[in-house]
This record gives structure tokens, sequence and C-alpha cells, in this order.
């Protein structure tokens, strides 16, 4: 039977989201293709996360484990990526496309002369292959492709698959494993800075308008553009009232920006503020007036009050 | 048909019933290596002026920051027409205009900063320097170390150029010219280190005994060049306009620029070529206000729709669209004609002059009312363009005078070729061979339908059309040579509507070698936006050329001057 | 120092992507091409460390005849010599493009190889690893901030909510991140500067692509905005449809 391999990508001894996402779509592939479903972990200190797998449909789980693996090592983690693959025979990888799948995918995929497909939103089994889907042109078109090696290695965009449990009796295998020569070594991991993200480099934006009634009021917006990773942007009204500094205005006569995600937070939406805004992937508007003219160009609107809405944003996120 | 350098001239021959094709077609192209270049020399134009060129506050502030003119400096805006062997770039006129197009349609301001220095302000250097002068302050103007201008305007002398009152006293002991006098409304005037100053110097000329003449100088700041303060203007504010005083200014005579009393030749060749640079400028403001305004129209809504699902909006943004493709088409083949040396295109830099800084008014006016209130407020940016806009068909040769220039040479070379034929006839020996070469060329060249290339079939009305209405603009010319004689001269009713006519006629021959040549490369079905925008101008121009000629001779013109000179008598409006 | 970096041409970030009428491509004819942003990342800190380590920069870009328009600018920033790697066919696949680009490198003997992290056309992201493993030399990957000495180099790559700092003897390669510098403007004088080099040709055989495209086709059209609910009550489902259905946010 052939075998579809998950690559389950753990920091500091805790499970990526995406290794639970990437093992429903791994069971998913594996019920259509009759092959069976492996995880493989690498790292130090990973005992006790086999089992975890195992909930979300890994048959076995191949827990590579050295010392020198306290933190990501991408030379290591592809010698030991790649001489699982070989030792498994499999002939699916799945990986996480996030910054570390990002890097060592490609490494795994050279040394084992395979094509490789990143950022996948779309997996599917057709006519026996995979028929997979990756934006290409920053999301502007999708391009639907296949992989013609034996051995055909994926990093799946995370959040893309919901991750569902499958349980299963898992079999757990402890590996010593030889990470090599690393050349490349990762030395420490620093906590990212605090410093201020622009409004135009943003890929997320939280802004708020009038309808926050005082300056006080905008560590609300503070708060979830830290959730979120956000900057922190706001309406003409709140500069000129003082609230906030021009820099962060966004529209006609401020900045123009379009972020994936943009949060209007007791904003109108009054055509100045628009022509700023309006080409953001997603717009999401949070006002109390149904009839505000930001809910006809927001893809997700909440008709209530701010602030009840936001601290529960908060507290969700 | 040529100039006195035997130059041909496509507009001259054009009112004399001459079609010089290889003038008009094909239509030009720009060496592939230029290209290259010009691209990535846009891109960083760009890439700059989004960085650090920030228009309104530059016109709040009435202030052009220095830093950013040394960042001028530093990418070699003040160099780009100067010859490599003078540190230069020696990029052709084509890439110089094109470049001003893109700096102009981020600010009016910059652009005319780079103009007043290279098209008009070291214009004079490069056409009529000496080898000693041009090693002296090319590699100077350059780099930007000196920045440029071009000192022609009085008090008592705009227009009426020829009547400066600057004077030039040569001391042959001393070795220099003491120029006294003042210039106003100079551009760059506070900021330059170099002056090509005109001023009148008495010269006793053989047989005619001592006459006042204009010379042309080199004058630097360290020579005594001192600037009045900056004038409070409407538009392009960042812009430091100035008088220039000249107090006993001593200048040494090697920096006497062409030749003792040809200065205003001089002044004249530089405003020739210097038009191109303010039409191609004016191209990028245009289509900057295009941009911004399609983006309202879109987002804004009344009646429930968005404004550019009304009609009268629709037929604004298509009218501004047509009036920028057609400078484009007519600047773009100037351009090429002054880089092909050894032609007389100053009729054509005129009317391009005139065509673009008209409509860029008129496209940043549609655009101001298009945006409605907001148009009107200081927070954006239409009334700055507006203001920075009106400018243009006031300096470099007015409107009115350029109009006057284009219909008064055009109908002299008429003359010119009459008064030939009429010479050849009275004298049928000695002009034989003029006549026979009259004949031949007129056989060659007659504005038959053979003698126009044969165009694309989709363009072939538009074609008919112009052939129709410019062999009627040469039969017009010389009809009213005739009627009035050396009076034409102050018809300037006429003359207008000779120039308007003119206008129109160079704009659709532009545009349709231009969109024929679009076709032969590309295919017709690539070049349909092209192809629409040529026939609609065509069809719109041939009409005003025909309203324009008919109009010569049935008009009101005559109640028209009444009512001036009776509101004249009043002394104010009095019925 | 000898410094080599990759390059690529893409279209613009403002072009309207139009696929082309076979469906497998995108229409080419009115895209105005440009240097990869973060190839102009990488060709900026590889002239800030030529600068500062007296070093030689070369740029090479593999593609048509078109692509000498990026060399030229990468050239025009000050680049010192450039190699146009020229193809029997025009690889798709990431890993037949570092394949070529592996085979000139080696010839290079370069100490620092710089690349931007992705190409914002094909978006792959996958070059700089790749070309560490078949160079089999380092690779900081994303990185933000660079230290270069002698033998050896110190990176701060970007990973999720921080960095991860790298250290590697030289030779290596890194990609370039945002952040990591603010990349020059081309002056006139570079612009003809960069005219009278020669660009070097290579002529490269590349294996065949392992990937295959089957079609490309336009995002399905975005649906009409809706109100997810009214008041706090409706938090829950605005997450979801954020993380579920937008995908914007994990
Ligand atoms: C020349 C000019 C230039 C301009 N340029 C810009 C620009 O660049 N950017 C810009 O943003 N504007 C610009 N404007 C201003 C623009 O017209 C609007 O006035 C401005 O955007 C309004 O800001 P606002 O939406 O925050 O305020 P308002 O329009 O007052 O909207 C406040 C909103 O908050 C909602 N609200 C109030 N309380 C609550 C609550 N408790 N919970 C939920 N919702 C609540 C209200 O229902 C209302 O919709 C410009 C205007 C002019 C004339
Ligand atoms: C911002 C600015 C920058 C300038 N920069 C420079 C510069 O760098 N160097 C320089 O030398 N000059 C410069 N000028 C001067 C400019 O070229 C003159 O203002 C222009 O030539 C018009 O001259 P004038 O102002 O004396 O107007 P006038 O000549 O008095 O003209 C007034 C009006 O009468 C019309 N008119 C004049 N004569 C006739 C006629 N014969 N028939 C019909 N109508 C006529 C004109 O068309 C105009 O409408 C600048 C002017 C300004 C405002």
């Amino acid at each position: 039977m052939s075998k579809i391999l998950v690559f389950a990508e753990q920091r500091d001894g805790k499970l990526k989201k995406v290794a639970f996402e990437n093992l429903s779509l791994g069971k998913k592939l594996s019920t259509d293709l009759g092959a069976e479903l492996v995880a493989v972990l690498i790292g130090n200190n990973i005992s006790g996360l086999g089992e975890q797998l195992g909930k979300y449909g890994a048959l076995k789980v191949i827990a590579c484990q050295n010392d020198a693996l306290d933190l990501y090592q991408p030379e290591g983690y592809a010698k030991i990526l790649a001489d699982t693959v070989t030792a498994e025979d499999a002939s699916i990888v799945i990986m996480g496309a996030t910054l570390m799948g990002k890097d060592l995918a490609p490494r795994v995929a050279a040394r084992l002369d395979a094509a490789l497909a990143t950022d996948c939103i779309s997996v599917e089994v057709s006519e026996g292959d995979l028929k997979i889907v990756r934006p290409i042109y920053a999301g502007k078109v999708r391009a639907t492709i296949r992989l013609k090696s034996d051995k055909k290695l994926l990093t799946v965009r995370p959040n893309v698959y919901p991750a569902e449990e499958n349980p299963e009796s898992t079999e757990v295998i402890e590996v010593a494993a030889d990470p090599c020569e690393i050349k490349t070594k990762v030395t420490e991991v620093m906590a990212g800075s605090k410093d201020k993200l622009d409004v135009t480099e943003a890929d997320i934006i939280v802004s708020g308008g009038r309808g926050l009634k005082d300056p006080d009021n905008f560590h609300l917006i503070a708060n979830l553009a830290d959730k979120l990773g956000a900057a922190q942007g706001a309406s003409r009204a709140a500069v000129d009232a003082g609230w906030r500094l021009y820099e962060e205005q966004v529209g006609q006569t401020g900045k123009t920006v379009s972020p994936s995600l943009y949060i209007a937070v007791g904003i109108s939406g009054a055509i100045q503020h628009l022509a700023g805004m309006s080409s953001s992937k997603y717009i999401v508007a949070i006002n109390k007036d149904p009839e505000a003219p930001i809910f006809k160009i927001a893809d997700y609107g909440i008709v209530g009050d701010l602030f009840e809405v936001v601290p529960k944003m908060i507290e969700m996120l | 048909m040529t100039d006195k350098n035997g130059h041909p001239s496509f507009f001259k021959s054009l009112f004399s019933g001459f079609f010089l094709e290889e003038l008009v077609f094909p239509y030009p192209h720009m060496d592939k290596e230029e290209e290259e270049n010009l691209n990535l020399i846009r891109d960083t134009i760009r890439k700059f002026c989004e960085s650090y060129v920030d228009s309104p506050k530059f016109d709040r502030e009435e202030k052009f920051p220095e830093d950013v003119i040394n960042g001028m400096k530093e990418l070699g805006l003040f160099g780009i027409v100067i010859p490599e062997e003078y540190g230069g770039f020696g990029l052709s006129t084509t890439a110089y205009v094109k470049i001003l197009e893109e700096v102009a349609g981020f600010d009016g301001s910059m652009a005319l900063i780079i103009g007043a220095h290279q098209s008009i302000g070291l214009k004079g250097l490069l056409l009529y320097g000496t080898e000693e002068q041009k090693q002296k302050y090319l590699p100077k103007l350059a780099t930007g170390e000196m920045l440029a201008a071009y000192g022609l305007t009085e008090p008592g002398a705009g227009s009426d150029a020829a009547g400066i009152k600057t004077r030039a006293v040569r001391d042959e002991k001393k070795g220099v010219y003491v120029l006294n006098g003042n210039k106003m409304w100079i551009t760059n005037g506070g900021i330059a280190d170099f002056f090509t100053i005109f001023a009148k110097e008495e010269i006793d000329i053989p047989g005619e005994g001592k006459k006042d003449k204009i010379s042309a100088f080199i004058v630097t700041r360290e020579m005594g060049v001192q600037s009045g303060k900056k004038e409070e203007k409407m538009g392009i504010r960042a812009t430091s306009t100035a008088e220039l005083i000249l107090e006993n200014v001593e200048v040494p005579i090697e920096n006497l620029l062409g030749e003792r009393g040809k200065g205003f030749k001089v002044a004249m060749e530089i405003l020739n070529t210097g038009r191109v640079g303010l039409a191609g400028g004016n191209i990028g403001g245009s289509k900057t206000a295009l941009k911004y305004i399609l983006n309202h129209v879109k987002e804004r809504h009344q009646f429930g729709r968005p404004l550019i699902s009304f009609e009268i909006i629709r037929e604004k943004v298509a009218q501004i669209a047509l009036r920028i493709f057609v400078a484009e088409s007519m600047v773009y083949l100037t351009t090429s004609l002054i880089d092909r040396e050894n032609i007389d295109f100053s009729l054509e830099t005129a009317m391009c002059k005139v065509y673009s800084t008209d409509t860029l008014l008129i496209n940043t006016n549609d655009c101001l009312q298009m945006a409605g209130g907001i148009g009107y407020s200081r927070e954006y940016p239409y009334e700055q363009w507006v203001r920075d806009a009106r400018i243009n068909p006031i300096f470099e040769g007015t409107n009115e005078i350029m109009r006057i220039f284009t219909a008064l040479s055009g109908i002299q070379e008429r003359g010119e070729y009459l008064k030939k034929i009429g010479k050849a006839l009275s004298d049928p020996i000695k002009g034989f061979g003029l006549l026979t070469d009259y004949a031949m060329h007129y056989m060659k060249n007659r504005l038959t339908k053979e003698r126009i290339p044969d165009v694309h079939p989709t363009l072939a009305k538009a074609k008919a059309d112009f052939e129709e209405w410019a062999k009627n603009l040469h039969i017009t010319a010389e009809r009213i040579l005739v009627r009035y004689g050396k009076h034409i001269i102050k018809k300037q009713i006429i003359q207008y509507r000779i120039a308007d006519a003119a206008i129109d006629l160079f704009g659709m021959i532009a545009s349709i070698s231009r969109v024929d040549d679009c076709i032969r490369i590309k295919g017709e079905e690539n070049c349909h936006k092209m192809i629409t925008l040529c026939n609609t101008f065509c069809g719109q121009a041939w009409r005003r050329v025909r309203r324009n000629l008919l109009m010569i001779d049935k008009n009101d013109d005559d109640q028209l001057l009444k009512i001036t000179e009776f509101i004249t008598e009043d002394e104010e409006y009095r019925v | 120092m000898n410094i080599a970096v990759c390059i690529k041409q893409v279209p613009d970030t403002e072009t309207k992507v139009r696929v082309s009428g076979d469906k497998k491509w995108i229409e080419e004819g009115e895209i105005n091409f440009i240097l990869n942003p973060y190839d102009e990342l990488a060709v900026e800190e590889g002239l800030k460390i030529a600068e500062a380590h007296s070093g030689e920069v070369t740029v090479l870009s593999l593609g048509p005849d078109r692509i000498t328009s990026a060399i030229r600018s990468a050239l025009a920033m000050g680049a010192n010599k450039a190699i146009h790697i020229k193809t029997d066919k025009n690889p798709l696949d990431p890993m037949a493009t570092a394949e070529a680009l592996a085979q000139v490198l080696r010839e290079g003997n370069y100490d620092l190889i710089l690349l931007g992290k992705q190409a914002i056309d094909d978006d792959h992201q996958q070059i700089g690893p790749i070309l560490s493993e078949k160079l089999g030399i380092p690779a900081a990957n994303v990185v933000t901030k660079l230290e270069v000495s002698a033998d050896k180099i110190t990176a701060e790559r970007q990973i999720e909510g921080g960095f991860e700092k790298i250290e590697c003897a030289l030779p290596a390669i890194v990609t370039t991140q945002r952040g990591l510098n603010e990349p020059r403007y081309a002056s006139l004088k570079g612009i003809m500067a960069a005219k009278k080099i020669q660009i070097e040709e290579k002529i490269v055989t590349v294996p065949d692509d392992k990937i295959e495209i089957l079609e490309i086709n336009y995002p399905p059209e975005k649906p009409p905005g809706k109100i997810v609910g009214e008041g706090a009550d409706a938090v829950p489902e605005l997450i979801r449809l954020l993380k579920e259905e937008a995908k914007v946010i994990s």
C-alpha cells in the first residue's frame, strides 16, 4: 500500500494547527487513494506529541528525535525528513505552507528530486492522480497543476482545510535521528518586535472612526490589532479630532491601502474613506447604523454597538 | 516649404498644397535601446516621486525643497539633453519630452524646474555655444551644480520680445560687455546660476549706420546678477519665478552667445524647440488628472448610481482621453522631426504647444467639475491642477501669439510661392527653370489622393477628410492672401481661425499616421482603442476645420469689433 | 567578495492579469514587466555588501529575451556584471530553474548568493532552499537583517510571530525579505553606464518540468457582502467566516 506522509510541524514541543489540518487532508486523500497515513515529527523533546496526531487519523507516527534539534535546523530537518520519506517509500508528502514548511519543503524536494507544489489551496484526487490548485500572481489567478514525479510534495496553506478528528489507534515509533552536518545554524528564536506596522505595509488593518467617541477608547482598536498582528488605521474624523495621528489616516487624503483584511470599526464609509481602502481583499464593517454606506462594500458586516462587538472579538481571537 | 536654411517644413508645405509624406509617414519609433533606457528612467522617476515629491505640500508651502532638487541632481535629471562628451546623457528630444511628461504627471513645478533649465535655460548654449563655452559650462549644468534660466521678458516687453530695453555696452578695452536692465518673470530666477540673457547693443552696420540689435549672452550669477523676491503666483507655486536685476554686470566678451546682433534669432530658436517640452509635460498632467477622476466617478454614487453611469460624465471622460491621445500623437511626431535634424519644425512645435496647453486646462477643469464640491476643496488636488495648468497658455509665447505665428507663417509660405510663380510667368525665359521645378514638384506632391500614402481601410474616411480639408486650407490661404494682401497682418480673427484649422489638421494627420503604424505592426485587432480614438477625433476635427474656414467668409467679426469699440469708448459696460 | 544575485523579471504589481485563450498561461501582451521587487532587495543588499567588502556583484537571470530589461535595471542600480541564462525551453518548475541556475553558479565561485525570497508571479518560493541543497552550501531564507563578515554571516529570518537567528559560514545563500533595506534608485548615470556593460550569455539545458499546468483560472467572483448578524452574538460567526471562508486569519 502506498503511503501519505504528513510532516507535523511543532515548535517548542507544541504542534502547529496546520499539522492537524494536513492530517485531515491526508486522511481524505488516503481514503481516496487507498493509502496509509503516516505522520512524521522532528525535533527534541517531542515525546507525547504522537498521540495527538493519532486523533487526527495518523496510523503511524515516526518521531525523530535528536539533541541538536531543539530549534528548527534546516539541513537537519531536511535530511531526516527525506530519509524518512525514502525509508517509508511514501508517495505523497504534505507540509504546511508556514515559514518552516516553505524553507523545508524545497530542500526535501531537492534531496528526493521530487516535484513540489507550494502554498496549495486545494488538493483532490482525480483519475488516480492529485489535482492541485495554487494561487499565483498574488491571487489574481489560480493554477490547477499536476505533479509528474513519483513522489509528490505539497505545502498547504494554513486555514484552508479544517482540522477534523479521526481517532486511530496509533503506533508511535521513536527514532534516534541523525541530522548530519548542520551548516545553516539556527542559534536562537526571538519574539517579534513590537515595532509599529505601517498601514500601507500591513496585511491586516483595524481602523477606528468617530464611532469610538473618545481617544481613550482606541485601546479597543489597539488590542484587536494586536491580536491579529494588524496595523492600526483611522478615519479622518478620528484624525481631525486629534484622537489619532495623521500617519494612520486611511482615505483619499490619507493613505491608500489594500490589505487582505480591513476591519472598519465605527466608520460610516464616506466616499473619501472608501477611496483609500476599497481595494482591500476582505472588508469587515462594525457599525450600529444598518444604513451606513460602509456595509455596501463590506464582505462581512455586524450591525451593533462596537463597545460590545469589539471586546467579544478580542476575547475570541 | 523650406526655411532659409533649406530645411523642409511639413506644415508650411501643407499651406502651399504640398504633402511631404516622408515627414509624417511612417509614424516615428524610438530607437529600441533608447526606449529601454527610457523605461528604466521612468521607473526611477516614479519611485523617486512617490517617495519624495509631495506636490500639494510644495504648493501650500510655495517651496520646492532643496533636498528634492539635490535628489533630482543625483538622478541626473538636469543633464538629460546634454551630450555625453560634456557629462550629460545625450538623450533624444523624444526621450527628454517623455521624461518631462512623466515628471509633470507628479508635479508641475518639478517639470518646470527641469524644463526651464534644459528646454530654454541652457538650450542657447547647446544650439549656438562655441566649443569653449560648452566645455566651460555644460559639465556643471549637466550635474545640476549650475541651474539655468532664460531671461528674455522684461517689464515693458513680453509678447513683443523685440522691444526689450536691457542694454549691453561693449567695452573693448576691458574685454567685457556691461549689462544694465531688468528681466521679469524668470523661471528658476532665484535659484539659477547660469542665465541666457538677451540685451540690445548698438552695432555699426555697414551701409546702415548705427543700429540697436539684440545680442544673446551667457551670464553667470557671480558676475553680479541679482534676483528680486519670489513672485507670488496662482499656480506652479513651488517654482522660483523672480525678477533679475542687472546693474553694471560685466560679462566677458567671449560670453557672447551666437553672433553679435543675432540674439533675437537665438531667442526664437530656443523657444521653437523648448515649447515642445511644455507640450509634453502637459500631457502628463492630463493623464494624472484623468486617472484620478476615474477613480472618483466610479466610486461616487448619486441617484443610487455611480457617476460614471451618467452619460454627461461619460462624454467628458471620453473627450479627455481623446485630447490626450491627439496631443500625444502630435507631440511625439514633432519631437521626432526635431531629432531627425535639418527639418524646420517651428510651426509644429507652436501647434503642439497651443493644443497641449489649451487642452490641459480644459481637461483639469473638467476633472474639477466632475469632482463637484470636493473639486473645489483645497484638500483635493483638482484645484491645484487647474491653477498649475493656467500658466501654460501664457508663457513661452502666449497661445494667441502662437496662433498668429502659425497662421502668418503658413500664409506667408503660400505667398512666397505665388511670388515665385508670378516672377516666373513674367520672365518666362529666366523663370523657366523655376517654373518647371515648381510644376514637377506640384505634380509630385500636389495634394491629390494618390499623393498621401494609402492607409489602412479603417482609416480611409479620416484620411479622405484630411485630404479634403488640407486642400481647403491651402486654397483658403491663397484666397485671403489675394483678398487682403499685406493687410492680412491685421486680420487676427481670421488668423486665429486659420491656426485652429491647421492645429486640427495636424492632430488628424498625426493620429492617422500613428494608428496606421500601429495597425501595420500589431494588426487591426490589437489597435481597436486607437482606431476608435483616431476616427472619433478626425470626425470632430474636420467639422471644426470646416466651420473655421467657412467663418472666414461668413462671420460677425465686424459687429464684434464694433461692440469692442463702444465698450472701450464707454470704459465700462453701459448699454 | 564575489557576490551573485539571481533575479527574475515579473509583471508589475499593478498589472491586470488576464488568462490566455488556451487557459494554460496568461496574456503577456500588455504587461509591463519589472524587476521582481524582492530581487531588488537582493541587488541592493549585494551592492551594499560589495561596497563594504570591496566586492563585485554579478546578476544572473534566466528567461526569454525580454528579461534583459530587468537585467539592465539591476545593472543600472550598480551591479558590475550580468549573465543572461538562456535555455532550450522555458522552465515553469522551480526545480528545473534552480538546476539551471546551479549549473551557472557553480562556475562562478561566489562567496555569497543573494535572491529575493519569492518571485511575485508564480509565487513558488522554492529557489533559495533548493539551491542550498544543490550547491551544498547553507541558506538563510526570508531574511530581514543581515551581517556579513569575511567568512561568515549572521542573519535574522522571519517566522510567525518572531525571528530565527541564523549563523553560517561563507559561501552561503540568502533570500531577502522586505525590511532588509531600501533599494536605491537607478540614476541616469547608472542607466547609461549599464548600457555599456556586455551581458554575458550562457546556454544551459534544463531538466524537464515535473510540474504540469492543467489550467489557469480566475478566482471565483467575490460574493456580495453580507450582514453576519447583530451585536456581539454575531462575533463567533464572523470569526468563523474570516477563518474558513475568507481564510484571512488563523
Ligand atoms: C476634503 C475632504 C477630504 C477628506 N478625506 C478623508 C480621508 O482621507 N479619510 C477619511 O476617512 N475621511 C475623509 N474625509 C471625511 C469624510 O467625508 C468623513 O467625514 C469621514 O470619513 C467620517 O469619518 P467617520 O466615518 O469616522 O465618522 P462618521 O461619518 O461620523 O461615522 C461614524 C460612524 O460610527 C458609527 N457609530 C457611532 N457610534 C457607534 C457605536 N457605539 N458602535 C458602532 N458604530 C458606531 C455611526 O453609525 C457612524 O456610521 C474627507 C472629507 C473632505 C471634505
Ligand atoms: C510663471 C511665469 C514664468 C515665466 N518664465 C519666464 C522665463 O523663464 N523667461 C522669460 O523670458 N519669460 C518668462 N515668463 C514671461 C512670459 O513669457 C510672458 O509673460 C509672456 O510672454 C507674455 O508676456 P506679457 O506677460 O508681457 O504679456 P503681454 O505681452 O502683455 O500679453 C498680454 C495679452 O495680450 C496678448 N497679446 C500680446 N500681443 C498681442 C498681439 N500682437 N496680438 C494679439 N494679442 C496679443 C497676449 O496673448 C496676452 O493674452 C514667465 C511668465 C510667468 C507668468
